[in-house]
Parts: structure tokens; sequence; C-alpha cells
């Protein structure tokens, strides 16, 4: 178990470091040339070349990127060239907000998901399993925007009993949320199905069934724990992804989180905030693939005594 | 000797791209308190399929007719609840692959208590230690850490042990074996058929032991029934089916194994393969391949008898007449 730990945290590590790397090497990748951005296009090239040395961007990359690290560990992730406010503190003003939506998202998502992965995989093949899986495939295909705007016009202009967009306690998170929920559900459907159908022809289950066990207790007891391996890998990618803002849901929803700053961010070539949400994006996906192996450990045995 | 399992005319089709095909015709055959009747054949002639419909685990969409009487009810016509309770606890199996046949997420404990739990009604406490008592009983060693170890953590033999224990875990009164010691070595198989036989005499158990090794028929069988093709075609004593087999396919078999005594010969292999369920003939389903055939085979042979409690499907036996059956 600690060996399988180490090693699934060393690999992250690692991963992490490349991850730096590159985010380092976004400022040469954006064509904007970072003092010219902070003193204005009018301001004269001696200022700019004072700025570019106060900036340090006159030393090799190496020792550039040593610096950068060096901050990154400090926790300074450098100062939004637009609002001339310090990125961490820009950052960490929105994680709060945006980890409340994305968990409510996900939960949707899962509440929404799983019990029609599990439905239809009970009756595969049958009408309820059509039915239901031509519903998840509508789900899917349908635009976040476009059911969010539905959803708001419906339930906070038609029926004002949820509010107009803007982020807030739970009655903010909900239409978010269903619309989430929905468009994503699908996925977990059958990824559930389709494992639970492979598990289902498995001599174990029939080895259960021959004990006397009833379709109830086979399905929970031995098909859906064994089925549930490739849903909590998505599952964590996906919550990873979440947490670090749903772009098309903060716009939507007009939500003041991640997404959105790094939305504008982008939109005004604001390079430290881009190089700031890229980098806690990047952490949050390895933690949480992290996280999902350490799950996948206490799922399945053979993973811990490998 | 009662019968505890009487299986008359049992008859298996399964739906294959909306049509039905047969896959067992026809079946019978009894087993008496205590006795091991061995079910031999090649892949594919539907030995395990009439073992699942004994156990009614067959996939929906397949028909099955015909009676299975466990103790004089007709499983066939009970309903699901009431069969729950038979399997595992009056009737219960052990499966072929025993690498697969244990739910890799579940402790070894668990999986033989589940039985005890269903019909047992015992605490998880009790049921811990009960499993602990048959772990021992089939032979673990260091029964008390296997109890809470993963099947992963165990090899073929010892797997098979566990499935052992769990069949026996309700003190069955029949014992469904499919092909229990095909997966493992020689030298584990004598282990395993040793442990069945000396629990089945111990416990008065009737055993189906479904094979395809006529070795292992000899070594722990009373009677045997051969099957081709979804059909017995010769049923009788182990002892006289041995001496004297009647049915040419049977013959074939026997003359499949290589003998270590005598004189060295050739091994004779039966010419062909098993005819398909989607193409198979009218008349006798042996006739293609047996080097006997003759023009009365083309219509479908009935059951004769050629012996004391020893009966053959071939036209070879139609003389001695048809069976009181």
């Amino acid at each position: 178990m600690y060996a399988y730990l180490i090693r699934r945290i060393s690999g992250a590590v690692v991963v992490l470091l490349g991850i730096s790397i590159i985010t380092f090497l976004l400022v040469y990748a954006v064509p904007a040339d970072p003092a010219r951005m902070i003193v204005g296009p009018k301001a004269p090239a001696a200022v700019v070349a004072a700025v570019r040395a106060q900036l340090g961007l006159n030393l090799p990359l190496p020792v550039q990127y040593i610096h950068y690290m060096d901050r990154l560990f400090h926790g300074d992730l450098g100062t939004s060239y637009i609002y001339s406010l310090p990125v961490a503190k820009m950052i960490l003003q929105r994680i709060g907000p945006t980890a409340w939506l994305a968990l409510w998202c996900w939960v949707a998502e899962l509440v929404i998901g799983i019990p029609l992965g599990i439905y239809t995989a009970r009756h595969a093949r049958h009408k309820r399993d059509y039915i239901v899986s031509a519903v998840a495939l509508v789900g899917i295909s349908l635009p976040v925007f476009w059911l969010g705007l539905v959803l708001l016009y419906w339930f906070g202009f038609e029926i004002p009993i949820l509010p107009l967009g803007g982020s807030g306690g739970i009655q903010y998170v909900i239409l978010p949320a269903i619309t989430y929920g929905i468009t994503g559900a699908a996925y977990y459907t059958r990824l559930l199905k389709s494992s639970m159908l492979e598990v289902m022809g498995q001599d174990y289950v029939r080895t259960a069934r021959a004990k006397g066990a009833s379709e109830r207790r086979v399905t929970w007891r031995h098909v859906v724990r064994n089925a549930l391996l490739p849903v909590v890998t998505f599952g964590g990618i996906d919550i990873g992804y979440l947490l670090t803002g749903v772009v098309l849901i903060e716009a939507t929803f007009n939500w003041n989180g991640l997404g959105m700053l790094a939305y504008t961010a982008i939109q005004n070539d604001d390079v430290p905030v881009i190089m700031g949400t890229v980098m806690l994006i990047a952490v949050g996906v390895v933690l949480f693939t992290l996280l999902v192996d350490i799950i996948y450990a206490a799922i399945d045995p053979r993973i811990r005594y490998e | 000797m009662a019968d505890v399992l009487e299986v008359r005319d049992l008859t298996i089709e399964f739906l294959i791209e909306e049509r039905y095909y047969r896959a067992v015709q026809g079946v019978s055959f009894d087993i008496g308190e205590g006795e091991t009747l061995g079910l031999v054949g090649e892949s594919g002639c539907g030995k395990s399929v009439t073992s699942l419909a004994v156990m009614r685990l067959l996939p929906t969409h397949t028909k099955v007719s015909g009676q299975v009487k466990f103790r004089g009810q007709d499983l066939l016509k009970v309903g699901e609840p009431q069969m729950r309770q038979i399997r595992g606890n009056e009737i219960s199996m052990i499966f072929q692959e025993p690498m697969t046949s244990l739910n890799p997420v579940h402790r070894i404990g668990t999986q033989i208590s589940e039985s005890l739990i269903l019909h047992r009604n015992v605490s998880a406490a009790k049921a811990r230690a009960q499993s602990i008592d048959l772990l021992k009983l089939v032979g673990i060693p260091r029964a008390e850490q296997i109890v809470d170890e993963y099947p992963h953590q165990l090899s073929g033999g010892m797997r098979q042990r566990v499935m052992i224990a769990m069949a026996m875990a309700c003190q069955p009164s029949v014992l469904i074996a499919d092909e229990p010691t095909t997966a493992l070595d020689v030298t584990i198989q004598a282990q395993i058929l040793d442990l069945m036989r000396h629990l089945t005499a111990e416990n008065h158990m009737s055993t189906l032991l479904i094979t395809h090794d006529l070795g292992v028929v000899a070594e722990m069988c009373d009677r045997v029934a051969v099957m081709y093709a979804g059909q017995i075609v010769e049923q009788g004593p182990v002892r006289e089916i041995f001496r004297h087999p009647s049915h040419p396919y049977t013959v074939g078999l026997m003359n499949c194994i290589p003998k270590i005594a005598g004189e060295r010969k050739r091994l004779v292999p039966i010419e062909g393969n098993v005819p398909s369920l989607q193409n198979m003939g009218v008349g006798c389903r042996f006739a293609p391949r047996c080097p006997k055939a003759m023009d009365v085979c083309h219509e479908e042979p009935e059951e004769y008898s050629v012996g004391t409690e020893h009966t053959c499907r071939c036209w070879l036996h139609a003389e001695a007449g048809v069976t009181s059956r």
C-alpha cells in the first residue's frame, strides 16, 4: 500500500514540475511584451527597458525559471497587468465560489447519472433501457448555455422562484447545478451501464446467483462495486476539471468564479493571471487524479497489494 | 434408494438471431441419495447448460421444458423467491473456473458467509466463525488468516477449495460440480477430487459431476451418462459402461484415452466435429461421424435397454427393445 502511494505521489510531483515549466514558458508563447503591457502603449522605450530589467526579463531563461519557482513556492503568482493586483489574491477570492458551484454541479451529475446507469444496465436491451438512454442522449446533446438560459427564463423570470443568475448561496446554485447535471449525467450513465454489463457476465456474478442471492443483492453487492472503477476514474478527473472553473456555466449564470477570471484574462492578454489559473487547473487535475488512485486502492484490493 | 433429483425430458432452447435452437433435447436422469452421477461429453454437448437449467440459472429468453424434480417438487415450476431458497441451500454448485468464480473485491470469509447469512439467518460474527470451520474442513491451512484475504492472494487449487467450502456451507443435499478440476494441475486435481469424494460421502450428498474426463468418472462416479450434441446417448453404472460400452460414441471416447498397461497403440480419434446448433441434422446426431452408420440412422433412435440399468440410444441395439421410461 505505501509503496503504491509513494509511486503515485512521486509521479504526481514529476507531472507538476513539467507543468510549471510549460506555464513558465507561456510568457514567451504569448505575443504581448510584459513590460509594454505594464507601462502602456505610449510609454517611452527607456521606461519599457527599465521595467524589463526590473522584472528580470533580461536574465537567462533557467535563472528566470528558478526565480519563478522561488516566487511560486512563496505564494507569489505575479501581478495582473490589467488590475495591478496580486494574481494569488485574485485567484484565492474566487476559489471559494467556484468550489461551491463545482461541488453541486458534480453532485447533480452523480445523482442523475448513477441511478440511471444502474437502471439501464438492469433493464438492458428492454424498452425501459431504450427510453432512458434516449432521454440521456438528449441531455448530453443540449448546449449548456441554451439549457441554462431556458431554465433561467422559466424559473427566474416566468415563475420567479430563483435568482436570475449571480453568485451566492444555495438558491443561486440550484439552476447551474441542474443545468450541468442534465448535460453531464449521461457520461456517467453510459460509463456505469457498459461497465455493469461487463461485470454481469462475469463468473463470480453467476456464483453469487448460485448461492441464492436475490437480483437486488447481486446488483448491489457483486456488480456495482466492481463496476464502479471506471466511474471513479472519470468522476475524479471530472471534479478536478470542475473545481478549476466551469467557464460556460459561470459565463451563462454570471457566476464570479475562476472560470470567469480565466475567461477575461485570456481576452485581455493578462498573462500572469492566465499563468496562475493554468497552474491551478493543472494542480487541481493532478491532485484529483492522485485522489482517484487512492480511492481505487480502497475499492479494489488487487491494486492495494500490487 | 430414493431419488433426490429426477430430471425428465429436459429440453433447452436458446434464442439466437430471433430463432430458437435446441441445445439440449429430452435429457432424463436420476440421482439417488448419496449417489454420484457423471455427466460426460465433449465441449458444447450441453452438459453445463443442463446443470444450469437444474439451478435455473440460464439467461432469460431461454426456453426450458420437461421436469426437474427435487425431492418430488418440480423446480421448473416454483417461483423465483422459492428457487432462491433452494439455490446454495438445498442444491449448490461448484464451477469450472476457480480463478474467476470468486468476487475479487470481497474477502474470502465474506463470500463464504454470504450463503450462511442468506439461508441460515446467522449473524455476521457467527457466519465468520463458521466460515473458518468450513475452510478447515476443505483443508485450507491458516484458515484464520485466509478468511480475511482476497481471492487474488490464493492459488487456483486453494480457490477451488474455497468454492467447495462455499458450496458446502449450508450442507446441501445435491452438489452440482461443473468440471471442478479442469482448470487445475494434475496433482491438485487429485487432491480436490479426493476432498469432494470424502465430503460427499460423509454428508450423504448426491452429486452431479460434469466432466469430459473419463478418468475422473472412473474415480468418482457410481453411474455415468454420456452426452452427445444435446442428448444422452448412453447411461448406466460405471463398471458396466467401462466394460461394455454400447454406443459407438462411447466406444470412440474410450479409444481416446491412452492406456498405461498393455501394448502401445495409436490413439483413435473420433473423426469430424460436433454439429453446431444451427445445422443439427435429422435422425441420430452421431450418425455423420459414426463408423457404424446404417440407413436406418436417418431416423431418430430411442433409448434401448442393453443391460441392467444400462440404456443406449443407438439403432445397433434396437432389437433389445425400448426401455420402459
